[in-house]
């Protein structure tokens, strides 16, 4: 019987001792938490390039799906830096923590490459915000900066947004909800904007971030004010060789190697992502967009006052 | 002699006699769930359910047996249950090593028991979250999360097998003078064996569970991250075929509990 | 030879809820088994024989008074006191096979000595016909087999005492003869001291050298009749014998007399 029990231990032993694997490196190890979405393909195409090696860095990206682990993360040591939106970032900072923006990430400045809409069954008869009063919307997660869009568009469409339910839906499944009926409009990103209207049925009726705020910064790179201060050069070579990388992107961006990139980390086919317009990746932070955001978010009541901006966006990503 | 061997031959002929009628009732069970998998696949085919995560079944097969190859569904898994084998490991020798000594230690009783009722209706995947600010999102968050889940229900199955421990056990083992940790060792712990092992069953099921949600919250590996990084991919065939593992995966854990259990604690029921 | 085990002006009582003074069990109870000397201990179901008996034990502490082996009080278990259990079934432990459940009380001992005393548990274990059982598991046991189990794991802790508490109430009347029987046998051959606690007239008779009759409630001692019998007794001859039907008779009238009430003076 003891026998028994002492093999099973041992194989387990074994086992663990097998999938542990070791790494070593002489390289700095910068952790990066990101969301394996179009929007982070700077980031990998910095990577591939060897863009951090040459600055005497090695990154190591944790993917984390719904991004709600990152800024937790961030502030608990996992990470170094983290990929998030901007709401995230202005939300940390009202709750005390010590979060700088150190990149740009993600900007929407461009219709045709706006791929974020709102969408809803073309049979529908929804149009504005207005005629969503009374019906339904849905959004990620409450209290984002899509959940924040999505208002401000209900707004300016002649809607009130409180008279509209928000319901809150992983993108992944707004397809099958919007056609079974089980929510009215839904604010959606690629590439699921995008795949879901290849059938018959949907529609785009508006863009939000192009419709309300022409250029607003959705994505930043963020870390903590304590590793700016303790390791200002590794982050300084980290926003740089990242900047380069967005450089690549920008004058690759039609091409199919950023397919081949993209399709390395988010494992989605190549022939899906073909169908999804790129746009032009940030090389700054733009101050005044955050400000709109931060305006936005306190008419929304997300914020209580206003932030000082200076304190957030390190001078390194203007 | 003749007891013993009576009691096996009533035994060998019952299961000669029960097989047979197993394996009828085992047919009706895999008619069902050909019936569902032939209803799903048609359903697909045909366009009965327009979605791009609804792929017929034959697509989830063949995504698994090219995972077999080679793919990451197994080294997703290979994560998944290392960590929740050190989970369940941490948390089982916990739940069994507080649960008989709060069974039989009044002032640890008084000292813990409450901390530990607060605690216990508290789903653990509610606490992923905030736990991520001081664990992170790697291993430790995970294995505490599983350990956790699998503390609670091996503490109180042991807690109340303690309980039911027959007081006449006890004064036999007073009697022969045995000291209090043999009596623990020797006498208690083997008497809540079987109240140890429903525990640990319970917590199997919870351990697995426990570690994909963990892993589909935070981190960037494990079954549980998988399927969230493959809905998002638009693979809903390898998502499926990463659940049909899990299933398989949980399946034999039960089926090997059992067996392990009927061969470690033959006298189970039989007191 | 065994040890003396007295009870030295014992008397019991249990704290119930709600009550001050308690429910007294015993009231000043003093009595002694000699050495080797084989004790019956008789009163009807409920009149807490088992709690005296757990006593004598040092399972359970007296309210007042003392336990006295050879002499001395004791606290707790003493060494060499063994106690037989009513339900052999709950003291036997079931993880155990039939030798492993024999060696408990050994495995104290130095591990160079376990073979030998493993040995010698093979030998009790034939002194009480369980020849062949050694590996099976108390469960594939029938009740009587498991209380010779009992018996037999008595043997191995050399019992200076052995108190058998109702031992063979819970089998069947053939089995009961025949394990009586077996302790007579035991007792003759290790000389230890018995106290027999049991509600059976005729087996008090049977077995010991003397019969202590327990009294109403709070319990108390009623008489102490000799039995005189002589040994070795036999199940069919002794039980013909005149005087064991006498004794039988004076016994049973006694507890029937308590049970209706009467406290009748003999």
């Amino acid at each position: 019987m003891r026998k028994v029990f002492l093999i099973g231990f041992a194989v387990m032993g074994l086992f663990v001792l097998a999938i542990q694997r070791a790494t070593a490196s002489d390289l700095e190890k910068v952790r990066v938490s990101i969301i394996p979405i179009n929007d982070v393909a700077p980031l990998f195409v910095a990577m591939q390039n060897g863009y951090f090696r040459e600055l005497g860095l090695e990154i190591d990206t944790t993917p984390s799906a719904g991004g709600a682990a990152g800024i937790p993360g961030l502030i608990g040591g996992s990470f170094d830096v983290v990929y998030g939106n901007v709401v995230s970032v202005l939300l940390a900072s009202q709750q005390g923590l010590d979060v700088k923006v150190i990149a740009p990430g993600t900007k929407v400045d461009q219709r045709e490459t706006d791929t974020t809409p709102i969408l809803v069954r073309s049979d529908s008869g929804i149009k504005s915000g207005k005629d969503l009063e009374g019906k339904s919307i849905s959004v990620n997660t409450r209290n984002n900066v899509i959940w924040l869009y999505a208002r401000a568009w209900i707004k300016a469409t002649g809607g009130d947004p409180d008279k509209v339910t928000f319901k809150e839906i992983p993108f992944p499944q707004v397809e099958d909800a919007l056609r079974q009926q089980r929510v009215d409009a839904s604010f959606l990103v690629a590439p699921f904007s995008v795949i879901s209207r290849q059938k018959p049925g949907l529609t785009a009726i508006a863009n939000p971030y192009s419709d309300i705020q022409p250029g607003v910064d959705v994505g930043q790179y963020i870390t903590t004010g304590k590793l700016l201060s303790t390791k200002p050069e590794t982050i300084k070579k980290f926003a740089a060789g990242l900047r380069k990388g967005a450089e690549w992107f920008n004058a690759n961006r039609t091409s199919d190697a950023i397919l081949a990139v993209i399709s390395g980390y988010t494992k989605t086919d190549a022939s899906i992502l073909k169908s999804v317009a790129l746009g032009a990746a940030p090389l700054r932070s733009d101050l005044t967009q955050v400000k709109k955001t931060m305006d936005l978010m306190i008419e929304n009541k997300l914020l209580t006052g206003p932030i000082d901006l200076a304190k957030i966006i390190d001078p390194m990503a203007l | 002699m003749s007891v013993a061997g009576t009691l096996e031959g009533t035994s060998r002929k019952r299961t000669a006699g029960s097989n047979r009628r197993r394996l009828g009732k085992r047919v009706y069970g895999v008619v069902l769930i050909a019936a569902i998998l032939l209803f799903w696949e048609v359903s697909s085919r045909l366009g009965w359910i327009v979605s791009a995560y609804w792929p017929p079944v034959s697509q989830i097969f063949q995504a698994a047996i090219v995972q077999l190859a080679g793919g990451d569904i197994l080294v997703s898994l290979a994560a998944t249950l290392r960590r929740a084998a050190i989970g369940f490991a941490v948390g089982s020798t916990l739940g069994v090593a507080l649960g008989i000594l709060l069974g039989r230690s009044k002032v640890l009783r008084i000292a813990l028991l409450p901390l530990i009722e607060i605690v216990r209706p508290i789903p653990t995947p509610a606490v992923i979250p905030p736990l991520i600010m001081f664990l992170g999102v790697d291993d430790a968050l995970k294995i505490f999360a599983i350990s956790l889940a699998t503390f609670f229900p091996v503490f109180t199955n042991t807690f109340a097998g303690v309980a039911t421990v027959d007081d006449t056990l006890i004064q036999t083992a007073r009697t022969f003078r045995t000291s209090w940790a043999r009596t623990l060792l020797r006498v208690i712990l083997p008497a809540t064996l079987p109240a140890i092992a429903a525990g640990l069953r319970t917590a199997t099921s919870l351990t697995l569970v426990v570690a994909v949600v963990s892993e589909m919250i935070a981190g960037s590996s494990g079954i549980g991250y998988y399927l969230v990084e493959m809905q998002y991919a638009l693979r809903p065939d390898l998502m499926y075929a990463a659940v049909m593992y899990l299933a398989i995966t949980g399946y034999t854990i039960n089926r090997l509990f059992l067996v392990l259990e009927a061969r470690l604690i033959p006298w189970m029921g039989k007191t | 030879m065994g040890e003396r085990l007295g009870f030295d002006h014992v008397t019991k009582i249990f704290e119930t809820p709600g009550s001050d003074t308690g429910f007294v069990a015993f009231d000043d109870i003093t009595l002694e088994a000699a050495s080797s000397e084989f004790l019956a201990i008789v009163g009807p179901s409920g009149c807490g024989k088992s709690t005296l008996l757990k006593m004598a034990a040092g399972l359970m502490p007296p309210t007042k008074g003392k336990i006295l082996l050879d002499g001395k009080p004791i606290f707790d278990p003493p060494p060499g006191v063994v106690y037989l259990f009513q339900q052999y079934a709950k003291s036997l432990f079931a993880w155990r096979t039939v030798i492993d459940n024999v060696m408990f009380p050994l495995e104290g001992a130095p591990r160079h000595q376990r073979g030998d005393l493993r040995e010698m548990c093979r030998d009790y274990l034939k002194q009480v016909g369980l020849d062949g059982f050694e590996d099976s598991y108390p469960w594939q046991l029938s009740g009587g087999m498991q209380q010779r189990v009992a018996i037999a794991r008595a043997l191995a802790a050399d019992p200076q005492v052995l108190l058998l508490d109702e031992p063979f109430s819970a089998v069947d009347a053939l089995t009961r003869m025949e394990l009586q029987t077996l302790v007579l046998q035991l007792w003759e051959r290790r000389k230890f001291t018995a106290i027999l606690v049991t509600h059976d007239v005729e087996e008090a008779i049977f077995l010991a050298d003397r019969v202590a009759v327990l009294g109403a409630k709070p319990t108390a001692l009623k008489e102490i009749i000799e039995v005189g019998l002589p040994r070795p007794r036999d199940q069919l001859t002794t039980r013909e014998d005149p005087r064991f039907l006498k004794l039988r008779h004076h016994l049973t009238s006694l507890l029937l007399a308590r049970n209706s009430g009467h406290v009748a003076a003999v």
